[in-house]
């Protein structure tokens, strides 16, 4: 029950931080060089068009008319068209076809990374300066210290130097190769409805080398972070009980530290999806995956401000949405938050 | 505290004349130049010796804790090699800055005694371009988290010292700021204002605030909790200079700490920036510097690895000296890494 009013007074401070983007990224509409309504109408539209538009938008109005008819926009799926990135599509047809193969890339690197950067955590907090936890400490160091994107284009160098050739060099499909019949907008679960698994597993050797990137970033935060929160739950006194009570060590890690100590990491990787955003950006430029970060790269490198606007917005309601979900499963897993 | 109990506290010292004096660091610079007046050589001597004891147990501390860690020591070392690189960079570069972003004919040649590690696009030569590149990258980071630093400590002492309304609006907006994906708005932003230094020098300061701004808040709130603000309220001294003389000092160690993880992240981040082109195109940097050579990275690998060794190497650097801060100041620190 108190989970449940926790999930609802979470909700509620999302209100706010939503009215904050949208009114940031409304002053950068109006901030913008050229004329708004020109730049929301199609090359081809007539002076009527123009007129009409502009009396739509409201730009002879007081602000907050402006700001009224902006939020009804948004709110409706009226963002806009892209003319230079998107060759004259809505952008919300656009971003529904990019946005899942970013989300899919996501949501496999952080699935391999949560759970390797427990596996690595695990073992050096619990070896705490043997051996073991330096090697793995070094390995932290190095790769915490790499952008993605640099990690990237050398693995992508595995093509060439290796005689194998067993990694694809760029892209996200053979050339050649057909794609899915669009069911959903999701390529995998297109592949695996319509029984095409030749696709699937195409699609996921191309994935191989920028997930693998996008992980060890992220595994590398977590397995630092679960590291830490390891050995301060090490030093706990019931963890003191259960040595005295004779339980073995393997025991006592494994199902008395781990659990108490994965609320820090989710912590961390609610903060550090957010920092993972821009190596994602990088990556997928690396390597020609046409998702969200590529759209907004060749947005901003061509100034289209519909774009640029509209993936503004639905990166930070990703982020906030995966924030919102995080403190809702460290709620879950952590009755003391409920109570604060 | 009143008069009488000042007194009283007075001849308590009086009595007790034959304990050795406890904390002699800061008694020591004053009682030192005038001892001979007031004490007798026997006093002097175990004053000396405590004085002694005190500092051999201070620096085996800090030994223990911090240098004596290989790890922390190769982090020192790299980041004076950074810093020192960045600030020489002009009299250390074999190239000067005009050659450095002029055009020659030989581009994309390997290392020879001319060019040590090479040259890169339009015949640039590779070490000095890394070499301006950290004078740059360094001069964004140490600019723009000094901004975040200043206004984030200025804007956590606030909070945690009123509390209140001041307190719910400063953390309001700062977790609003948190929420923001902090890179991509700064691309949004150099997209469509143009990518200049001090736009990303602002940007980059005011993504980093909230963070200090919470570190400050919450040791501000138990330091302020403690006997010695009483006392210092009680003999009448203002609330500013509470804030900034007495608790600024006691809580301004995790800021210290994460200074160094920031300025890591930081360098991260604007490699990414650089990468996509958005650095500020009148300086040199690593990031654009591997956007180019990539293209060329079979004819030229070397134009692509020096840029890549000197992000590894410099975030290196200051991440290693962070954990090992931590370790030394607060062995329990947890959520100091991000």
């Amino acid at each position: 029950m108190s989970l449940i009013r926790f999930v609802l007074r979470r909700l509620l401070t999302i209100i706010p931080t939503l009215l904050i983007i949208l009114i940031i990224t409304f002053f950068i509409t109006r901030m913008l060089p050229g004329d708004l309504a020109m730049m929301r109408l199609n090359p081809r539209a007539s002076y009527e068009d123009y007129l009409r538009e502009r009396a739509r938008l409201g730009l002879d109005d007081p602000i907050y008319v402006q700001f009224f008819v902006f939020l009804v926009d948004i709110l409706s799926g009226n963002w806009g068209v892209s003319y230079i990135v998107g060759r004259d599509y809505p952008i919300w047809f656009l971003i529904g076809q990019k946005l899942p193969i970013s989300l899919e890339i996501m949501a496999i690197s952080m699935i391999i990374a949560i759970f390797l950067g427990i596996k690595l955590g695990k073992i050096s907090g619990a070896h705490k300066n043997t051996k073991r936890d330096h090697i793995s400490r070094l390995f932290t160091y190095i790769f915490v210290s790499i952008p993605a994107f640099v990690m990237v284009t050398f693995f992508m160098q595995l093509y060439v130097f290796t005689p194998l050739k067993i990694l694809p060099v760029f892209g996200y499909k053979t050339p050649g190769y057909p794609n899915p019949p669009q069911i959903t907008n999701s390529r995998i679960l297109d592949c695996i409805l319509s029984g095409q698994l030749y696709l699937l597993v195409d699609y996921l050797w191309h994935l191989i080398v920028p997930v693998s990137a996008l992980a060890i970033v992220q595994l590398v935060m977590m397995s630092r972070q679960f590291r830490a929160s390891m050995i301060s739950t090490l030093e706990e006194d019931y963890i003191r009980t259960a040595y005295a009570k004779g339980i073995k060590e393997k025991h006592i890690v494994k199902k008395h530290a781990l659990k108490n100590s994965v609320t820090p990491l989710i912590v961390v990787s609610g903060m550090g999806f957010s920092a993972v955003l821009g190596g994602m950006i990088a990556v997928e430029v690396v390597y020609q995956l046409p998702g969200m970060g590529k759209l907004f790269y060749d947005a901003i490198n061509s100034s289209d401000y519909n774009v640029i606007i509209a993936s503004v917005w639905v990166f930070s309601l990703v982020v906030i949405i995966f924030n919102f979900f995080s403190d809702v499963i460290i709620a879950a897993l952590d009755p003391r938050i409920k109570l604060k | 505290m009143s008069r009488t109990k000042v007194q009283e506290n007075k001849r308590e010292i009086d009595l007790n004349e034959e304990q050795p004096v406890v904390n002699p660091s800061v008694i020591s610079t004053v009682i030192n130049s005038f001892k001979f007046l007031f004490m007798s050589k026997s006093r002097i001597e175990r004053l000396q010796e405590t004085n002694l004891q005190h500092r051999n147990l201070k620096k085996k501390k800090i030994v223990n804790g911090w240098l004596k860690s290989t790890f922390t020591f190769i982090g020192v070392v790299l980041i004076i090699i950074i810093i020192s690189i960045a600030v020489f960079s002009h009299w250390i570069a074999p190239y000067s800055y005009k050659e450095a972003t002029g055009v020659s004919l030989n581009f994309w040649k390997p290392p020879s005694l001319a060019h040590p590690l090479g040259t890169g696009q339009a015949g640039r030569d590779v070490l000095s371009r890394i070499i301006y590149g950290t004078s740059y990258y360094l001069l964004i980071a140490s600019l723009s988290v000094s901004i975040s630093l200043i206004v984030g400590t200025f804007l956590g002492m606030l909070a945690g010292f009123y509390g209140k309304w001041i307190d719910s609006i400063i953390m309001r907006v700062n977790d609003i700021i948190l929420a923001f994906p902090g890179i991509i708005f700064a691309l949004a932003f150099l997209a469509i204002f143009g990518a200049r230094l001090k736009y990303i020098v602002v940007i980059f300061g005011v993504i980093g605030i909230p963070y200090y701004a919470r570190l400050v808040r919450s040791s501000v709130f138990k330091e302020k909790e403690l006997d010695y603000i009483a006392a210092a309220k009680v003999s009448g001294a203002t609330n500013w200079r509470i804030m900034f003389k007495h608790i600024l000092p006691n809580s301004i160690q995790p800021v210290i700490i994460s200074v160094s993880f920031d300025i890591g992240r930081l360098l991260i981040n604007l490699t990414i920036i650089g990468f996509l082109g958005f650095n500020d195109p009148n300086y040199i940097d690593w990031g654009s510097d591997i956007f180019t050579g990539r293209g060329h990275i079979w004819v030229a690998p070397w134009a692509t690895l020096w840029p890549s060794v000197m992000i590894l190497v410099s975030v290196i650097g200051f991440m290693i000296v962070g954990d090992g801060l931590r370790d030394a100041f607060d062995p329990k620190y947890q959520y100091g890494f991000s």
